[in-house]
C-alpha cells in the first residue's frame, strides 16, 4: 500500500514538473533527433535499414542524459536524505523514477520512429501494434536502467563511472529493440522474427525489474 | 534499533566507559526505552574519524542541542541516528528496541531537517507540504499543512516556487515539511540558518513545545538558539564529546556529572 501510494506521488510530482517545463523532455529528445541527422546526413543515400539503428542509438543518448537528471531534484537541497530517513519506501522512488523516464522515452523513440521512417525512407511493414510494443519494451529496459544508475549519478566521479557501467548494459535492449524494429519495418537481416526480440525485450526488462527492487535500496543509501 | 559494527582493531575506548555501555545495553531502565541512546559510536571516513566513541542520551520533555565548531562531527552524529550513516562501531537505539526491523518502524516516527534547500525548488511551499503529506500517508493533510506554514510565516496560497524564495523562507518550509507528521523523534541540522533573530527565537520556543512529545536533537552552534532553549548541550569538538550539560546547569547549577548525553 506505502509502496504504491509513494509511487504514485513521485509519479505525479515528476510528470507534472515535466508538463509545466518540459527539460528532460526537449533535452534528451533533441539529443536523440540530432543522432538521427547526423547518421542520415552521413549516407549519400537513404538506407532503410538504418533506420532501426538511428532510432535505438538516439534513444540510447537520450537514456543516458535522462538518467543523469532523473534524481536532480532529489539530489537538490539533499531531499533525498530527508525522505529516506522517514517513511519513505526506496523502492517506490525507483519504480517511480523508471515510469517517470518510461514516459519520457517513450515519448521520445515515438518521434525518432518517425522522423526515422521519414529520412530513411523506411515504411512500417509488420503490424503497428508489435511496433508501439517494441517502443514500450524499450524504452523500458532503458528506463529501468535510467532509474537504477541514475541515483548514482551527481557525483563528480560517479557520473563517468556509471555511464561507463550503464553502456554495457544497455547493450541487450539496443540489440533486441533494434532488431525487433528491424524485423517489423522490413529491413532486418535476421531470420528471428520480432516477437522472438520482443519476447527477450521482456524478459530482460523483467530480469532487471526484479534485480532493480532488489538492490535499489542498497544503491541509494550511499 | 541498533546499526552496528564490529571493527575491533580501530576499538580505542577506556575501560571504564566500556562498562558503562555495557550496562546500558544488558538492562535498559524506563529513562532509556523512553530516550533515543548512542552508545560508543564511532564514525571513520577512511583514516580520518569524524566520530570517536561518542555515547549520548536524547529523552523527551528535554531537546538537545549539538553544539561544537565546523567538522566537529554535529552533522554526521545526527545522521547516524537519522539512519542514513551506518556507524563503524557503536549503536543507536530507539527506545530500547535495535535491530534493522525496528529501524524501519522508527522511520514513521522520525522526521530529518539537514543542511540545504530542504524543499523541492520548483514547487510551492503548499505543494512541497502537500507532497511530503502525500508520502508519508497523511488522510487529511490540507488543514495541517496550511496551519504549519502559516505558523512558519509563509503564505499558504503564494504561487511562488521554493526557489524563488529567499534561503530564510525555503527553511522555514522545511521546518514545516519537518512537523508536517508531528513526529516522535526530530532531528534538525541548523535549523536556524539563514533566520533572523525574531525568528529565530520563534523557532527556540516551537522545539520547546514539540519537545514535551518528542524526542528533540538540534545540531547547531547558535548561542541565541542556545540561550532561548532550555536544552541539554552536548558540545562536540574532533568528533569527541567535550562537555554535557543543560541550559539550567549553566545558568547556575554547577557540576555536569549528572547530566544525562556525559560520554567522551
Amino acid at each position: 500500500m506505502n509502496l504504491a501510494r509513494q509511487t504514485w506521488a513521485f509519479v505525479r510530482k515528476d510528470l507534472r514538473a515535466e508538463v509545466q517545463r518540459p527539460d528532460l523532455t526537449v533535452t534528451s529528445g533533441l539529443l536523440a533527433v540530432t543522432s538521427a541527422l547526423l547518421l542520415a546526413f552521413a549516407s549519400k543515400t537513404p538506407q532503410p535499414s538504418m533506420a532501426p539503428a538511428a532510432l535505438w542509438i538516439g534513444a540510447t543518448l537520450a537514456s543516458v542524459l535522462v538518467s543523469s537528471r532523473l534524481y536532480r531534484a532529489e539530489f537538490d537541497g539533499r531531499l533525498l536524505d530527508i525522505l529516506l530517513a522517514g517513511p519513505l519506501v526506496p523502492q517506490a522512488l525507483f519504480l517511480a523514477k523508471t515510469l517517470v523516464a518510461l514516459v519520457v522515452l517513450s515519448l521520445i523513440a515515438a518521434s525518432s520512429l518517425i522522423l526515422c521512417l521519414l529520412l530513411f525512407e523506411s515504411h512500417v511493414s509488420g503490424p503497428w501494434s508489435l511496433l508501439v510494443i517494441t517502443i514500450l519494451l524499450g524504452s523500458l529496459g532503458l528506463a529501468e536502467l535510467a532509474g537504477l544508475l541514475g541515483v548514482r549519478m551527481g557525483g563528480e566521479q560517479t557520473d563517468l563511472v556509471v555511464t561507463l557501467a550503464m553502456m554495457p548494459l544497455v547493450v541487450p535492449v539496443v540489440l533486441a529493440s533494434g532488431r525487433a524494429t528491424g524485423a517489423l519495418l522490413g529491413a532486418a537481416q535476421t531470420a528471428r522474427s520480432a516477437t522472438d526480440w520482443l519476447g527477450f525485450l521482456a524478459g530482460f526488462d523483467l530480469i532487471v525489474g526484479i534485480l532493480g527492487l532488489w538492490i535499489f535500496p542498497a544503491l541509494v543509501r550511499r | 534499533m541498533a546499526e552496528e559494527c564490529s571493527h575491533g582493531r580501530h576499538r580505542r575506548m577506556m575501560t571504564a566507559d566500556l562498562d558503562k555501555v555495557n550496562q546500558q545495553g544488558a538492562s535498559l531502565t524506563r529513562e532509556e526505552v523512553s530516550a533515543v541512546l548512542c552508545q560508543d559510536v564511532w564514525m571513520r571516513f577512511g583514516a580520518a574519524y569524524a566520530l570517536v566513541g561518542v555515547t549520548a542520551r536524547f529523552e523527551r520533555a528535554t531537546p538537545t542541542i549539538i553544539s561544537g565548531p565546523n567538522a566537529s562531527g554535529k552533522s554526521t552524529l545526527l545522521s547516524i541516528v537519522a539512519g542514513l550513516l551506518r556507524p563503524s562501531e557503536g549503536s543507536v537505539l530507539f527506545f530500547g528496541s535495535q535491530g534493522p526491523l525496528a529501524r524501519d518502524k522508527i522511520r514513521d516516527k522520525l522526521s530529518f531537517f539537514g543542511q540545504g534547500a530542504v524543499v523541492y525548488q520548483d514547487m510551492s511551499a503548499a505543494d512541497n507540504l502537500l507532497f511530503h503529506a502525500r508520502v508519508c500517508g497523511l488522510t487529511s493533510p490540507m488543514a495541517h499543512s496550511r496551519s504549519l506554514l502559516e505558523e512558519m510565516g509563509i503564505d499558504w496560497q503564494d504561487p511562488k516556487p521554493c526557489g524563488q524564495m529567499s534561503h530564510g523562507q525555503r527553511r522555514r518550509v522545511g521546518l514545516a515539511r519537518a512537523l508536517l507528521t508531528d513526529p516522535e523523534i526530530l532531528l534538525l541540522d541548523e535549523p536556524d540558518s539563514g533566520l533572523d533573530r525574531a525568528s529565530r527565537i520563534r523557532l527556540a520556543q516551537l522545539l520547546m513545545r514539540k519537545a514535551q512529545r518528542a524526542v528533540v536533537v538540534v545540531a547547531s552552534h547558535d548561542e541565541l538558539l542556545c540561550a532561548h532553549m532550555d536544552a541539554q548541550v552536548i558540545e562536540l569538538d574532533d568528533g569527541r564529546v567535550k562537555t554535557a550539560d543543560t541550559s539550567s546547569s549553566r545558568q547556575g547549577k554547577q557540576g555536569t556529572g549528572d547530566v544525562p548525553g556525559a560520554g567522551h
